[in-house]
Formats: structure tokens, sequence, C-alpha cells
């Protein structure tokens, strides 16, 4: 079993226009581990992506306090490809798009990424595991021929994260509102797709804003964010109750003083 | 420099038997070099590269007489055109495509050309498979001073793959092409400049593209030394189209400056420039874009993109597109910028796993291969994508 740890985590980021760091998480802790599903809620802006982001390894998310530790050892020193090679793989709510790289080469670069230097996966090999993974997912060859997510609907970017997800095989997966923009058949496909990963080998963190994600993909523990850090951690039940009372319930009964800018609709 | 050039003309590198119609361009050219001027190349100072100057005794080669032709097409050195061909050579020579002499570079090189390849393919000639020309020539030059013509006749079809490593042992290295395509003719051609680092090279390009007649000329500049190119396309027959992809990486403390030019001469003509490039380490390029329109060449299009990826704080490159028009029912357009590498791009791959160096390669490769792709010969497309990565650094 292996176990990502989350301990008191602070997060600060630049503000563009002011050049003032601005806190954003403000003490997160949370422990996932492999054969676990946890699900995070929170309202918008409360600094979901950040955690997602920082785990990761983006450069602009600067960690001014508490650690991240993989298997019992610290990320924070290690720059965003070693802690994917180390396991790690985050979907992206905004994932880039790039021009002139087709999808294939760039799965191929990340497999071999993964392989001693000098021993590149064998072309029929990846073939093999390409086709699977794309009927997995409903996706036609074509998808796979296309520039990097260049021209992709939202939906289908969302797809081509999880073709990702299926050939790079992660230990931990933070998957961030993969459910956003997706039709209802679609959100279907692409769980299918998640849940062929699961299992004992991998863990998952799943940010969503809704609890129909939850069908597909069963959440251990849900964890509810508010004002940058976990203030609340429950059954699969706890989304149910979020979606009939928003947050301004929680946030009442836990005492918290956060705005929540949209409480009052 | 011009007194022991012009006594030297009489026993310099005349071609075997060279027909005087010849020697006379000669000798018109070297008065003109005596006044004319270095051709401007915006932003690029190559003044102290030594080019249009007589580095050694200019002589022709031994193997002077080489003659591949086939059934379908001549292909011969120029010399050899000269004796077995020389009516055509006389039609085509500085007659179509380069015209003028207007600068010291041209006049120089055409005063003292000393090699130089003819092809000629007949009308209606199609070609399917592509003719691949080694420019690396296994002559003895030691200061090349080449003229090279290339010419499709009406409705004939090819696609030509010209490859080039060296321009002989001197300091530096002169080549003209002429390419003309006659009406409705239809030329895929390929230039892969892959000049040593030894030579300042002097390149210029001059294609006349007629009625109906369609050049798509790709340019993998990935020499390695100085260079400055002239790349020129003039559509002088209804409804011609020219599309010039130059794609440049520059490294090292190389500079290369290229001047690339489209000109809209006759109606509903289409003009395409697209340059994309990348600089590294502490070198220069230049892409100077020009597009121009003449009066009365209503109803064409002339568009251009010049795109500069700078990979390192110490290179310097520019983008100038340059549109002159002169009618006003066209279209043209132009796009330019120097850009650096995308972060949000980096980062995305590197959260795949892939490293630093690895990343960085395929986002640079995306950037220039793009227009690789734009070759539709997979033989061809596979040396220009090896070049590419030749001169793309490792880490
Ligand atoms: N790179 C950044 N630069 C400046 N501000 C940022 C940056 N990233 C996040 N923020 C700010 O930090 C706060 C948290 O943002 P984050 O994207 O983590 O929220 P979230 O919980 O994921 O919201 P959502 O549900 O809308 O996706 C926001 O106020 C946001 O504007
Ligand atoms: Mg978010």
């Amino acid at each position: 079993m292996k176990t990502l740890e989350i301990k008191d985590l602070h997060v600060a980021v630049k503000d563009e226009d002011t050049q003032k760091m601005k806190e954003i998480l403000t003490g997160v802790n949370l422990t996932i581990h492999t054969g676990e599903v946890h699900a995070i809620m929170g309202p918008n802006g409360t600094g979901k992506s950040t955690l997602s982001e920082t785990i990761m390894g983006n450069p602009r998310y600067h960690v001014t306090q508490g650690d991240i530790l993989l298997n019992g050892k610290s990320l924070l020193k290690q720059a965003v490809d070693v802690r994917a090679r180390a396991g790690l793989f985050l979907a992206m709510q905004y994932p880039a798009e790039i021009k002139g790289i087709t999808n294939m080469e760039f799965l191929r670069a990340a497999i071999n990424a993964r392989r001693p230097e000098g021993a590149p996966i064998p072309i029929k090999d990846f073939l093999t595991q390409l086709d699977s993974a794309l009927a997995i997912l409903n996706m036609t060859s074509d998808m796979a021929e296309r520039y990097l997510n260049e021209g992709f609907s939202g939906g289908e970017r969302k797809r081509n994260e999880i073709l990702q997800l299926l050939m790079i095989k992660p230990t931990f997966a933070i998957l961030d509102e993969l459910d956003s923009g997706l039709d209802i058949d679609a959100l279907q496909v692409v769980s299918k797709g998640v849940n062929h990963v699961m299992g004992p080998d991998f863990g998952t963190l799943m940010i969503t804003h809704y609890k129909r994600i939850l069908k597909y993909i069963k959440p251990d523990q849900v964890h509810v964010m508010m004002g940058g850090r976990i203030v609340k951690t429950g059954d699969a039940s706890l989304a149910d109750r979020l979606e009939d009372e928003g947050y301004s319930g929680l946030r009442d009964e836990l005492g918290i003083h956060v705005d929540l800018v949209d409480s009052e609709v | 420099m011009s007194e022991p050039i012009m006594k030297k003309l009489p026993e310099l590198g005349l071609f075997p038997n060279e027909p005087a119609w010849f020697t006379d361009i000669r000798k018109t050219a070297l008065k003109n070099y005596r006044n004319t001027k270095l051709p401007r190349f915006a932003k690029v100072h190559y003044e102290d590269w030594q080019l249009g100057e007589l580095m050694t005794q200019v002589k022709p080669s031994i193997d002077q007489e080489m003659d591949c032709s086939t059934n379908d097409y001549i292909l011969c050195t120029l010399a050899t055109a000269l004796m077995k061909h020389e009516k055509l050579v006389e039609k085509y020579y500085l007659q179509k495509a380069l015209t003028t002499l207007t600068d010291r570079l041209v006049n120089f090189s055409t005063a003292f050309v000393n090699a130089g390849s003819f092809l000629y393919i007949p009308a209606n000639t199609k070609l399917t498979k592509p003719i691949l020309l080694p420019e690396n020539s296994k002559t003895k030059f030691e200061q090349e001073i080449s003229h090279n013509l290339i010419i499709l006749g009406e409705g004939a079809q090819a696609t030509i793959g010209i490859q080039s490593n060296g321009a002989g042992t001197a300091k530096t290295g002169h080549r003209i092409s002429e390419i003309v395509l006659e009406a409705n003719s239809h030329l895929n051609l390929i230039n892969l400049d892959d000049f040593t680092a030894a030579q300042p090279i002097y390149l210029n390009r001059q294609a006349s593209v007629g009625e109906n007649a369609h050049l798509n000329w790709s340019i993998g500049s990935f020499s390695d030394g100085n260079v400055i190119a002239e790349m020129n396309a003039e559509l002088v027959g209804r409804r011609a189209v020219a599309t010039i992809n130059n794609a440049a990486i520059t490294s090292g403390k190389q500079t290369q400056g290229m001047n690339t030019r489209v000109t809209n001469f006759a109606p509903h003509s289409v003009g395409k420039i697209r340059q994309r490039g990348v600089i590294l380490d502490e070198s220069r390029l230049v892409f100077n874009g020009i597009g121009k329109i003449i009066h009365g060449a209503h109803g064409t299009i002339a568009e251009q993109e010049n795109r500069i990826l700078m990979l390192s704080d110490k290179a310097s490159g520019d983008a100038n597109p340059i549109l002159l028009i002169d009618e006003n029912d066209v279209e043209a357009g132009h796009a330019a910028s120097v850009g650096r590498l995308d972060k949000k791009q980096l980062y995305y791959l590197m959260s795949r796993g892939l490293s630093k160096p690895t990343a960085k390669r395929l986002v640079v490769r995306g950037f220039i291969g793009e227009l690789a792709k734009e070759i539709a010969n997979p033989q061809i497309r596979q040396s220009f994508q090896k070049s590419l990565e030749r001169k793309l650094p490792n880490a």
C-alpha cells in the first residue's frame, strides 16, 4: 500500500497585477492510500485547484508551510516531472493545447519517460495499449493523431486527460473537475475509464461540484473544503447533504467565518 | 579588388567551349560588379563575411561534364548543358526568373560562375518519382560559385528535393538558383540546407511561376554557419500559386538572414509565405517576409506569417513582415511574432513525466515541425525531419 499525505499545507500565489503574495491554502490535512477514492467538494475559489496543482508541483504555487509526502518522502523539492514519474497524475481543470505535437507522440514520450533510457516501448505494444484505451473511452484513432488538445471541445479534452491516465497508469490520480463540461453519456464513459484503472494499487482524489459523478465513481471519503482548508470529512452521504443544503448550512453549523459569494441565492 | 579581378577574367574559369554569349554575360556582370552595392538584408550585418570576394583561382572542376539525364528529363551540369543544350540554356539563363543583375553579389556570382546544374523537365512530363539532388557536389571546387537552372515545361509535374551541405573548400560559397515554372506546371520543391559552419553562404533562389502553375516550396534552413538567403517567387501568370514554407534553426554564434519574397504580378494569383524559426545559443535569425502586389494584379491573395521562438537570452531575432500593395482588389494579411516557450505548455508536458529537455524539444519540434508535415513525399520529409533533429539541442 502506498500513501499520499498532505500535512498542514499552506500555499500562497503571487498576484500577477499587484505582485503581492496571497495565501490560498490555510492548512490542509489529508491522507490518501492506494485502493481508496476521495472526493473534495467546495465552493468556487476556495482552493481546490490550488491544492491539486500544488501536489503536482506547479511552480506558480508556493508552499509556505507544511509538507506533501509520498510514501513518507517529501515531494516539496521535487520538480513536476519527477513527481509525475514517482506516480502522481493530475487531470487538469484546464489542460493546455499544443500545436504540432500529436497526441500519440506525446503519449509515447510520456510512457518512455518512465522507462530506462535507450529502451523505449516497442511500437507494437504501444499501439495495442493505445487501441484498448481508445476503445474504453469510445474515442476514434484519429483523436490520437490530432495535435495535443488543439481544437478539442471541452468534453474531448477531459476524455483526453483520461486517455493519458489509462496509458500512464499512475499510482495516485487527482481529477480536477473531470465532470464539468461532460454530457450525461460522456460522464459515464469517462467514469468507466477511471474505474478501469481503479484497484488496490491506485488511489484517487476527485474534485467535483456535483454528486452525479460520485454515482459512477464511488468515494470512500468526501471532504469539504472552505476558506482554504478541509473543514469536514464524511462518507458519500455528505455529498447528498451538500447538494440539498448548499455550503452555507455547513458553514454556519461549523461556525466558520468565510464569505460564500453565492450563499444567499 | 576590381583591378586584379579584371585581369583574371580571361584566364579564369570559363566553361569548356563556353559560348560567346555566355562569356558576354560574364563581362557585363563584371562591369556591374564594380559599381553595384551589396544587397540589402534588413537588420543583418554581413559586410565582413567576405561574400562577393574572390578567394582563390576559380576554375571549373574536373567533372564538369557529368550527365544524369533520363528519357524523361535532362539533368546535367551547367557546363554540359552549355555544350549539349545550348539553345535551352540561352532561352532560360537569366531570362525568366532572375532578369536583372542589380546588386554586387548577384553580379559577382554571374561573372565568376564555375559550377551549377541544369534540370529540364519537358512539357507535359509528369514524374511520379521524386528527383533527389545532393548538392554536396563531390566536385573539387575550391570556391563554389554556382548557378542552377530548374525548368518545368508547360504542364510538367515533379517533386524535387535538393540537399546541400557544403560549397567547396574556400572560405565562402555562392549559389544562385533559377526556377522556372511554365504554364500549368506543378512543382514540389524542397531545399534542405545543411551547410557547415566553415563557410558563409550566399543563396539567391528565384522562381518564376507561370499561368495556372503551382509552386509548393519548402525550405529547411538548418545550416550551421552564416547564411544570407533570398528566396523569391514571382507570380507572373494568371492564377499562379506559390507557397513558401521556410523552417529555420540557428545555433552557436551563427547568423541567418532571409529575405523571403512573393510578388503578385498577375491577376488572381495566390502567394503565401510561412516562416518558422527557432533561435538557440548566441545566434541570430532574421526573417524579412516581403509580400508585394503590383498594380493591376486584381483578385490576388498575399499572405504571410513569420514566427520566431527564442530559446536563449543571448540570442536575437527579428520577424519583419512587409506588405507592399499597389492594387485595391486584393486580400492581404500578415502576422509576425517573436516569442518564448510557453510555460503552461511545458508544465503540462512535464506533468506527464517528460523531463524538461524532452518537453522543450517536443514543443520546439511541434512549432517548427508543422512545416515538415507539408512535405508530401515521405522520403524527403524524413530527411527534412532528420536535419531538423540534428540541429535541435539535446539539453
Ligand atoms: N495562479 C494564480 N494566480 C492568482 N490567483 C490565483 C491563481 N490560482 C488561484 N488563484 C486564486 O486562488 C483562489 C483559489 O483558486 P482555485 O482555482 O484553487 O479555486 P477552486 O476551489 O478550484 O475553484 P473552482 O471551483 O472555481 O474551480 C481564487 O481566488 C483564485 O483566483
Ligand atoms: Mg478549480
